[in-house]
């Protein structure tokens, strides 16, 4: 059952440091069976287990996979067997723009128009496919997998995140609360928006602000969309269906140099300009 | 495999920190007073490099003399961050003499204990007036204690007091930096992690130290603002809010 590849010629597509937790340990896979065990596993998470429907031929491989594999790097986290295999427990799909020009447009944008963050003055990233294991959602395999993005965000100079992060199921009315407060509390300034396609656009405004607790909003969400915000992530306007995946989608950006602006603001809002 | 780096890392601080008592108290002792500050400086380098901290310095220290900085304080490797960038020193609490290994390190340093009880505050003014007249860079954080990271507390105008008056016939320059925490790991820092670097409340020192050392990985950015004289602002309220306000916005891109 379990998808397992000899350890000993386990070698990462780029060095990122030796990120490890245990047995636990994130890479970017360079070799075409791990690529393959993380699409076993996207398979698993977002077909069997959240509803999602495969195509004839996903479903034949029970491999989730699409054209992007070929061009993305796989971020993952794998488990070290005790008979010197690994088993990759989480994935994580990331996309430069490199190497987005080989097929002409990032995933996000059959979503979004993504216009206002290709202009961005440095490195973007896409990121997406996120999915970990069951039997592995812990604290350590989350957070060896940010550690991996922190430091392929930091190999590559990344200043700008972004991507598409998922509610289960297709009634976005389902999702209203966490919908409105995310639109209400966290909506992105206009040059880093993300704007979804008009075809596509579902409004995210489902409830007025005043109407939504944002602490219980707030814990509520998606595992992964607290995280993003918690770095000082964004989302765009509007959500997208995503009827393939069973999902409601929502955007996401994450400025990597953002400085936590919180700290300082309770004492900066004159017009002090002449500070240097 | 972690906590391994960090004991390692902790030894390492242990024996750098070590490594350099003698030859500093030598230099103090013969009077080798830049030799000194040097030292101290590239011990505070070394400390940095051994906690994983990248800083990052933009602007200029003041040339003029007196100069006095004040900053924004989150925990004692604020300490670390300013001393790796300029010969400071500093202004604590007299209860930190008493403090193990670190009270030692303060006073190898020079610095300036400051007994906060109100009937000794014009001996500790003229103390730190004195020291200001001999050209030394003294740095003060105004907040008066560390905050959590998530507020910078209001500055006291207390501490400008000093700038009111002229110190050997010349006005004291105060020099406002902002010490800002941007990274942890090469992301932006979490709001759940603030802890992990903001030291206040009644946080231990060794377990919030040994946390820190397991991080392994922090972007750190010391900016130095305009500086500004007594003369421009004449009142000491004026001044902290020029200095909060100048920090604040530095703070925010």
């Amino acid at each position: 059952m379990l998808e397992c590849t000899p350890f000993s010629s386990l070698s990462p597509l780029y060095d990122l440091g030796d990120l490890r937790a245990g047995t636990l340990e994130v890479l970017v896979a360079s070799r075409p069976e791990d690529i393959e065990a993380s699409q076993k596993l996207r398979y698993r998470v977002f077909f069997e287990e959240r509803g999602a429907r495969p195509t004839a031929e996903m479903k034949a491989a029970r491999r989730d996979m699409d054209v992007f594999d070929a061009v993305c790097d796989h971020l993952l986290v794998v488990e070290h067997q005790s008979d010197r295999s690994v088993r990759v427990v989480g994935t994580y799909r990331l996309l430069r723009y490199e190497m987005m020009k080989k097929i002409g447009h990032f995933y996000t944008a059959g979503e979004y128009d993504i216009g206002h963050i290709e202009q961005y003055n440095g490195q973007i990233l896409e990121v997406g496919r996120s999915c970990v294991d069951p039997e592995y959602r812990n604290r350590a395999v989350m957070q060896l997998l940010w550690r991996g993005i922190g430091a392929y965000v930091a190999r590559f100079d990344i200043g700008l995140m972004f991507g598409c992060a998922s509610f289960q199921g297709t009634d976005p009315t389902e999702h209203a609360v966490a919908l409105a407060y995310l639109h209400h509390y966290h909506l992105a300034p206009e040059e880093l928006r993300l704007v979804a396609l008009k075809e596509r656009y579902i409004d995210m405004n489902l409830l007025p602000k005043d109407a939504i607790d944002p602490r219980e909003a707030f814990a509520s969400l998606p595992a992964l969309i607290k995280g993003y915000l918690r770095l000082g992530g964004y989302v765009g306007l509007g959500a997208v269906i995503d009827p393939e995946y069973n999902t409601t989608d929502v955007s996401i950006v994450v400025k990597t140099d953002l400085v936590t602006d919180k700290y300082f603001q309770r004492y900066g809002k004159s017009g002090m300009t002449d500070n240097g | 495999m972690i906590a391994l780096k960090a004991a390692l890392k902790l030894t390492l601080l242990l024996l750098w920190i070590g490594f350099w008592y003698l030859p500093v108290w030598v230099a103090k002792k013969w009077g080798k007073i830049r030799w000194r500050d040097a030292m101290v400086r590239l011990c505070y380098i070394g400390i940095l490099r051994i906690i994983g901290v990248r800083l990052k310095v933009t602007g200029q220290i003041g040339k003029m003399r007196p100069l006095l900085l004040v900053t924004n304080h989150l925990s004692y490797l604020d300490i670390c961050l300013l001393g790796a960038a300029a010969p400071v020193k500093f202004a604590p609490k007299s209860e930190i003499a008493k403090w193990p290994v670190i009270g030692s390190i303060c006073r190898m340093c020079n610095a300036i204990f400051i007994d906060r009880r109100p009937e000794k505050i014009k001996e500790m003014t003229a103390l730190v007036r004195s020291a200001l007249g001999r050209g030394e860079l003294i740095c003060l954080f105004p907040e008066g204690t560390t905050g959590d990271g998530l507020h910078m507390l209001p500055f006291k105008s207390g501490f400008f007091s000093l700038a009111e008056e002229k110190i050997d016939g010349h006005d004291l320059t105060v020099q406002p930096a902002a010490i800002i925490y941007t990274r942890i790991r090469r992301l932006p820092i979490d709001t759940t992690q603030w802890p992990l670097i903001a030291w206040y409340g009644d946080m231990h020192l060794f377990p919030h130290l040994w946390q820190l050392l397991k991080i392994g990985s922090i972007d750190a950015e010391l900016a130095f603002l305009a500086p500004v004289t007594s003369a421009e602002y004449g009142d000491r309220k004026q001044m902290a809010n020029y200095c909060q306000q100048a920090i604040g916005e530095s703070g925010k891109k």
